[in-house]
């Protein structure tokens, strides 16, 4: 199916590896002109490396920099203009957990989570629409969480996820006269390498088996390109209907029915 | 990835049905078409006739009879050999409030818009596994999500996801995918929302503007491209869901 992605271009922070990456390279596949945003010189040449390697018409291009440092998203959202002239796709990809307890936290736990969660994609939006305005439209794809929707796990990371779902539904409010979809895809346990799945399975082999047993119906983690397969289809224009929506993408992992 | 599969759509011959069923032969699916009226298959012959797709065939029918949902299931085994993809589309509403309701009222909404489902879903499933895997796909509502719509809708939608969600954790490692689709307002010829546009003074203007972000209805083709997608292969890790595609009508973040 023609996904009416040819010469759309894309902004894909977190963009060098993991989801992010998938996602980058599946839009490139479809012909978008992507961006990539990491913090790491190497991780981003060997994704550009890779997307090049798939032989599409398309460029891509990188962006070094810390996207939770001040200045650094309005240089990023500039370098996708000059390299490409606007902006018709954004990926709001970054993020992580950090597994403390509530009474382990301190503020600037709190704080940090808050930034590498959720005020990047706030911050990324905000100039990016202006953008998407002068195009006549867009796609927003935040990449968020089924623990922002339930709970298990990181305290600061699930409340951050799930404000991250609520920006997503009041933005999609504001822009939808503007013909900007705004969407989240809340993913399961998803396994990458150099991601934190990785990282505890290397550390403690054998208290996953149990939790794969008991908690994924599939019998296995996801893996990346199972869910760039769904932000291709929410990036498209063919999926004009769909926005405001929040999307899991799980195997079945999550507890909840909606 | 679809190219060859059979899918069997309940309520395939208008609406939001009949464009998945169309959608899915134009992707190469062999597809069984259910309905209840003879007329309204034939419409559907018609338009999908045109196309370059994979087999169709048409069963006449009601899934709200258990004796037709055999009939339907036994029809396309017979025809192309197996199940892989089931939509379960058959659906409706009924606005009576709480206290103009009466027991029958309650039965026919569980059965219009749960029972067949679940029948469909009894009958397939064997058929899937005999063939490795499958999707199942539940056509629900954002009423099922939320309230908005007439009360046994509501619960009986609502009913249909719970039951996609339990059936999915069922299924899991049979390689069976269940997931629902919850629209908001679609319009489409013969369908409800048509004959509530023909019913209001200013044709609906004044809701669709305060309740649609898009300021507009949705359409089945908008439908039809995420469900396609949702049967398909290729969203392998999508089991278990309960997607809006509602153009931001409902009012839940998730």
């Amino acid at each position: 199916m023609d996904m009416m992605l040819q010469d759309k271009v894309a902004v894909v922070s977190g963009g060098s590896r993991g989801i992010g990456f998938c996602i980058a390279r599946d839009l490139a596949a479809e012909g978008c002109h992507v961006i990539i945003g990491g913090r790491n010189e190497k991780d981003l040449k060997d994704a550009l490396d890779e997307i090049g390697n798939q032989k599409c018409s398309s460029r891509a291009a990188s962006f070094r920099g810390d996207i939770t440092e001040k200045g650094v998203p309005e240089e990023f959202i500039q370098e996708a203009v000059n390299f490409f002239g606007g902006v018709d796709i954004l990926v709001n990809n970054v993020g992580g957990s950090n597994p403390k307890k509530l009474l382990e936290t301190n503020d600037a736990d709190w704080a940090q989570a808050f930034e590498f969660n959720l005020f990047h994609t706030v911050k990324m939006s905000r100039l990016a629409i202006p953008e998407m305005k002068n195009r006549g439209g867009g796609s927003i794809i935040n990449i968020a969480s089924i623990y922002g929707r339930e709970s298990k796990g990181s305290m600061t990371y699930n409340a951050f996820k799930m404000a991250l779902i609520s920006f997503t539904k009041s933005l999609a409010k504001e822009t939808a006269r503007d013909r900007i979809r705004v969407n989240s895809i809340c993913p399961g346990g998803i396994i990458f390498p150099g991601g934190a799945w990785e990282r505890r399975i290397a550390n403690a082999p054998d208290d996953l088996k149990g939790y794969l047993d008991t908690d994924f119906p599939l019998g296995r983690f996801g893996r990346p390109e199972e869910v760039s397969v769904v932000a291709v289809l929410l990036a498209s224009p063919r999926a004009s209907l769909v926005h405001g929506a929040s999307w899991v993408v799980d195997g079945s992992q999550s507890r909840s029915n909606i | 990835m679809l190219e060859k599969k059979v899918a069997m759509i309940s309520g395939g011959s208008k609406g939001i049905g009949f464009h998945i069923a169309r959608s899915l032969a134009a992707e190469g699916c062999h597809v069984a078409i259910s309905g209840r009226t003879q007329l309204d298959l034939d419409k559907a012959k018609e338009q999908i006739a045109v196309l370059d797709c994979g087999r169709v065939i048409y069963f006449q029918g009601d899934m709200n009879c258990a004796k037709d949902c055999e009939g339907f299931l036994t029809a396309v085994v017979e025809e192309f050999g197996g199940v892989d993809i089931l939509v379960n589309n058959v659906g409706g509403s009924d606005p009576k409030s709480l206290l103009e309701t009466t027991d029958e009222d309650w039965v026919t909404a569980f059965e219009f818009n749960l029972y067949n489902a679940v029948r469909l879903s009894r009958l397939a499933i064997p058929e899937m596994k005999k063939r490795g895997g499958g999707s199942i796909l539940n056509i629900s509502s954002i009423a099922g999500r939320e309230s908005g719509s007439a009360m046994t809708y509501n619960a009986s939608k609502a009913a249909m996801i719970s039951f996609s969600k339990a059936l999915s954790q069922q299924v899991a490692k049979d390689n069976i995918r269940v997931n629902s689709l919850c629209p908001g307002s679609v319009l489409f010829p013969g369908g409800v929302w048509e004959r509530r546009i023909a019913a209001s003074p200013d044709g609906l203007k004044g809701w669709v503007e305060s309740a649609m972000p898009l300021g507009r209805f949705g359409r089945p083709e908008e439908i039809s491209v995420v469900a396609t997608f949702m049967v398909s292969p290729r969203a392998s890790l999508v089991h278990g869901s309960c997607w809006n595609v509602d153009g931001s009508q409902s009012r839940s973040n998730i």
